[in-house]
């Protein structure tokens, strides 16, 4: 089974979002603030309702927050 | 450092301690022959439980040191976290390395034993110190995971 590699914006959304602050979103969706540093760093996928979770806090649909490629 | 990655890392410290403890403990018996005499089986008993007591203080004094000598050195108080879902993963997937390494290590041991190569209070020594054994590997795991990711 190939690998996937999973994206995001959630960096760029929160600085559009009135320079959300990294802990300001965490306290948002309910998780640690290296949560959030590890997810825009791409170093941890959220789960589903986690993502989910983000995107309705951006205002946005996930798609648009989360990106997934497959790998080669 | 993330105020999860310190607690697995003062963890890991007292853990190390213990270990440590614990080895010199236990060949102090085997070489002095405590362990062929006629109490061997109370010894090892006696054993288990002091290592579950000092454990559990060890680790209380060395949080209590720890948090003491942050506060003091940061000037300021180090917030706790509460879990979240990546914290409750990285632990599952430590846990997991940590079990199936202690089993092969449980597995060894009883084969030394039914070949005749180990008594029964080595065994179970051994099986403690296995313990603690991956204890230390389970929360080595964690802090690779909380810095390198998954």
């Amino acid at each position: 089974m190939k690998k996937g590699i999973i994206s995001n914006n959630v960096r760029r959304l929160r600085f559009d979002s009135g320079e959300m602050t990294q802990q300001q979103l965490a306290k948002a969706v309910g998780v640690s603030r290296q949560t959030i540093v590890a997810i825009e760093k791409c170093k941890y996928s959220p789960s589903l309702e986690l993502a989910f979770l983000i995107a309705h806090t951006f205002g946005m649909p996930i798609g648009d927050v989360f990106s997934y490629q497959l790998g080669e | 450092m993330s105020s999860q990655e310190k607690r697995v890392a003062v963890s890991l410290f007292s853990s190390i301690i213990v270990f440590w403890y614990f080895i010199t403990y236990a060949t102090g018996l085997h070489t002095g022959g405590a362990l062929t005499g006629p109490d061997a089986n109370y010894l090892v008993g006696k054993i288990a439980f002091i290592m579950i007591g000092i454990g559990i203080v060890a680790t209380i004094i060395i949080h209590i040191i720890f948090t003491i000598i942050y506060t003091v050195a940061k000037g300021e108080q180090d917030e706790a976290e509460s879990e979240d879902e990546r914290d409750k993963l990285i632990e599952l997937k430590a846990m997991h390395i940590a079990f199936v390494v202690f089993s092969f290590a449980f597995m060894g041991l009883l084969g030394f034993m039914a070949f005749g190569g180990m008594g029964p209070y080595m065994v179970i020594l051994h099986t403690i110190g296995s313990l603690y054994a991956a204890s230390i590997l389970a929360d080595c795991i964690k802090l690779f995971l909380y810095r390198r990711g998954f």
